[in-house]
């Protein structure tokens, strides 16, 4: 017979191992809900992206995928005005820059399957491209393991994010997904999350009407100075990039797999892709040395895809660290992409279409 | 590292897993050992460098004393033991407070001179274990303990990681025996930690640090704010120091029994004392022991008439408040609190007012006094004391919490006094026995999970950390 103390002490066995069991087991039926029920909920940066897109009245004629180096390349006013002057259109055309930090092709290709989903159908789409994407560092695989790989692809990931010091939070992400992103449940339940998490398609209408005259240009801005203190922290901090991203460089599959994911899911719902390699300064344009280069554009001719390299089309003023450039640069890039690129492909668009 | 952070979690996976794979007694006491200096040194290598330096002088002369005869020669090896502990703690903690206070002294006096702008950093838990290492010396010393047998022994119960940083302050006495019983590991202990680790994460994690997002503000800018939004905010911190300590070290104590050790409590539900004098035995009991015993009796404690003793109370609890951090708004809340202590004893209270019934109103009386006190303590100038004490006094308008933030204050106040009253009242492990173990389960479980959601988006560190 066993002794009172035994029992207890089995008891308290049960209850211990049962409440850790009950324990995991929440957290990883939370980790699957994220990963195949509602992915958005821990991808911020795309939920407000989409949150965007689903509150306009008609959807996005033309959507820019990428990281933080596109999302401050495209002021999406200036090109939909530049082009409202430039092919004289008689309804709004909409651009959506739904570029996101740290937005590597894995991360686009996120973005871009939950805005088709939700009934987006551009008719051209621009994929950001760099080299730093397609390098063995893999450097946004850290935060795609927090924001976006599901459970099935951390395998092929697990060793970058290791490398990059991440595991620690890949393991928060995966073990107490509930501690990971309370806020964001917290805000679900309070109806104040920042974007949807459910895909309904919404009743997308046809593009306004241009009922008030085009906004007078107003020309380019002026073009801010630039010290060479500014152009000494430029080529440090692209040499730290160098260091860290580029040294020993070689291609791996991940990225360039989502590229071509993205090129064909486009080509088969009718819309076109452009590739683009975004505006950078001049000292990060000089990281790039020809091996690099040579591996790169050999990547980007199997794409089979355009692609417009616009690397050297912005002065160094216009940046405020080596790869992102300031508001004014924006402007003045969109200014420039949708002169020398979109209004010709529209222009040409249009005809075909009349 | 704090107790709920992910990085300590994985920490402390290990060095459980491994402790009680271990065969043997001794090694287990080893691996402890390094697990706690590894603890300590991911904050700074050189913490334990100085800590390792510091403790290693009073254990060679607490393994020396018994072997010396002369009583001369034993009062010097104590004096410089102290000094030792003393000097370092005075360099780190109060360095610049003396050289500040001593330049606006010589300000006044009419002199001036510079004080060097060094960055002195202090040392994590180093108010903790010097103090613990003066009771073993002066213990030693009067005889009342054998010194430790070896270094590992006397290294591991000032290093031992769940007290290390922030108490219970331990005696060497009660601690001693624990480090050569042989563990054996128990579910029983197992499960009451675990109820104890998440009675302490909701307190610290919960209570806490959600109570510090909302009084903060007040605390920083107190002239911006009405009456309302300042007794409100007195009331919050009374909450969140409470919470902040009580949790951590609720969660130490689970810790420590999840290795086989048994640590002294260090809050019996303080805010449902009568008294002053009874808050303060409730109230960081190590701390208030520590100091009857090695400060307030070696001053003669209440052998010496009232008047003396009143001396002695104000004075412990001034350099009690001291211990507090190197500020003089910590001294006047000590002297404060001595001072309420002191009044406590020599106004007497007429037996018509003892009667039991009047308990509720002596409760809020008493947490009225402390958190008063509390506002001394918390006020980061005089004069931002002196401004929320008048507009505590006297009904000021001014910028008001919002109801939504007035009703977590007044929640939390409820939940502290009424789960205070629920644990008094009810013998928990007796309640936990009759539920069925799948209600036992789950409810841990649940609560875990909500406890784990609830915790804010910036964890506020310790408060005692800083001392």
């Amino acid at each position: 017979m066993k002794s009172r103390k035994s029992v207890r002490a089995q008891r308290a066995r049960q209850v211990l191992i049962g409440a850790i069991a009950l324990f995991l087991v929440t957290q990883f039926t939370a980790a699957l809900s994220l990963d195949y029920v509602w992915p958005l909920l821990r991808f911020q940066s795309a939920r407000e992206v989409i949150g965007r897109m689903v509150e306009r009245e008609s959807g996005p004629d033309v959507i820019f995928l990428g990281s933080s180096r596109m999302a401050g390349a495209i002021v999406e006013p200036q090109v939909e005005q530049d082009l409202a002057r430039a092919c004289r259109l008689s309804h709004r055309l909409t651009t959506l820059n739904a570029a996101v930090p740290a937005g590597d092709p894995a991360a686009q290709e996120r973005v871009l399957d939950e805005a088709l989903k939700r009934g987006a159908r551009p008719r051209l789409v621009v994929i950001e491209v760099a080299p730093e994407f397609f390098s063995q560092y893999g450097f946004c695989a850290g935060m795609n393991g927090v924001r976006l790989y599901r459970l099935h692809e951390l395998h092929a990931h697990v060793g970058v994010i290791a490398s990059q010091s991440y595991l620690g939070r890949l393991a928060q992400a995966r073990f107490v997904p509930l501690y990971q992103h309370r806020e964001q449940f917290w805000a679900l339940a309070a109806g104040r999350l920042d974007g949807p998490i459910t895909v309904s398609r919404p009743a997308f209408g046809p593009p306004p009407p241009i009922t008030a005259p085009p906004v007078p240009d107003k020309g380019p801005p002026t073009e801010p100075s630039i010290t060479a203190d500014q152009l000494k922290e430029f080529a440090e901090s692209a040499w730290m990039i160098r260091t860290k991203w580029l040294g020993d460089y070689h291609i791996t599959p991940g990225n360039s797999q989502a590229v071509r994911r993205m090129i064909a899911r486009c080509r088969e719902s009718g819309i076109e892709p452009w590739l683009m390699t975004t505006p950078v300064s001049s000292p990060h344009r000089a990281i790039y040395d020809e091996t690099i280069e040579a591996k790169y554009q050999q990547v980007l001719a199997a794409f089979d895809c355009r692609h417009i390299d616009s690397r050297d089309w912005i002065a160094d003023a216009y940046f405020r660290d080596c790869h992102h450039l300031r508001f004014e640069g924006g402007e003045v890039f969109s200014r420039l992409i949708t002169q020398r690129l979109l209004a010709p492909y529209w222009k040409q668009a249009l005809q075909v279409s009349r | 590292m704090e107790f709920f952070k992910p990085g300590f979690l994985a920490f402390f996976l290990v060095a459980f897993a491994v402790y009680w794979r271990l065969s043997g007694h001794n090694l287990r006491m080893g691996w402890l050992l390094i697990a706690s200096a590894a603890y300590y040194a991911a904050f700074s290598p050189w913490f334990l460098v100085l800590l390792f330096a510091s403790t290693f002088i009073d254990y060679v002369v607490a393994a020396r004393l018994p072997s010396v005869r002369s009583p001369a020669t034993r009062k010097w090896m104590l004096i410089l033991s102290i000094s030792v502990n003393l000097g370092v703690l005075g360099f780190f903690k109060y360095l610049m407070f003396a050289l500040h206070t001593g330049r606006a002294l010589a300000g006044v006096l009419g002199w001036g001179f510079d004080v060097p702008a060094w960055k002195v950093v202090l040392p994590l838990g180093i108010s903790f274990y010097t103090f613990e290492a003066i009771s073993y010396v002066v213990d030693v010393y009067r005889g009342k303990v054998e010194p430790f047998k070896n270094l590992r022994e006397y290294l591991l119960y000032i290093m031992f990681f769940p007290h290390l940083l922030a108490g219970p302050i331990v005696r060497s006495h009660d601690f001693a025996p624990q480090l050569r019983r042989p563990k054996r590991f128990s579910w029983l202990r197992a499960e009451m930690a675990a109820h104890l680790f998440l009675l302490g994460l909701f307190k610290k994690a919960v209570l806490g640090d959600w109570m510090a997002s909302l009084v903060d503000p007040v605390f920083a800018t107190p002239s911006a704010y009405g009456s309302q939004a300042l007794w409100l905010a007195m009331v919050g911190y009374a909450v969140q120091v409470y919470g902040d300590f009580s949790g951590y070290s609720d969660m130490a104590i689970a810790l420590a029994h999840l290795f086989g050790f048994k640590l002294p409590p260090n809050f019996q539900t303080p805010y449902l004392s009568t008294s002053m004098a009874e808050l303060w035995r409730r109230w960081h009991i190590s701390l208030s022991l520590w100091l009857r015993d090695y400060l307030f009796i070696p001053l003669g404690g209440s052998r010496h008439g009232e008047w003396i003793t009143c001396r002695n109370l104000i004075l412990t609890m001034a350099l009690g408040g001291l211990w507090h951090g190197a500020a003089w708004n910590f001294v006047l809340w000590g002297l404060y609190n001595g001072v309420l202590l002191a009044l406590g004893r020599i106004i007497p209270v007429p037996n018509a007012l003892k009667a039991r019934w009047l308990a509720p109103a002596w409760c809020g009386l008493t947490f009225l006094a402390f958190c008063i006190g509390l506002v001394v303590f918390r006020c980061q100038t005089l004069v931002d004391t002196g401004i929320m004490l008048s507009r505590l006094a006297l009904p000021v308008a001014g910028k008001a919490l919002a109801a939504e933030q007035s009703c977590i204050i007044l929640l939390a106040l409820a939940a502290v006094f009424g789960g205070g009253l629920i644990g008094n009242n009810l013998d928990w492990r007796r309640f936990r026995e009759r539920l069925p173990a799948t209600a036992v389960a789950t409810g841990l479980a649940a609560f875990a999970l909500i406890y784990v959601m609830l915790l804010p988006p910036k964890a506020s560190g310790f408060i005692y950390f800083h001392f």
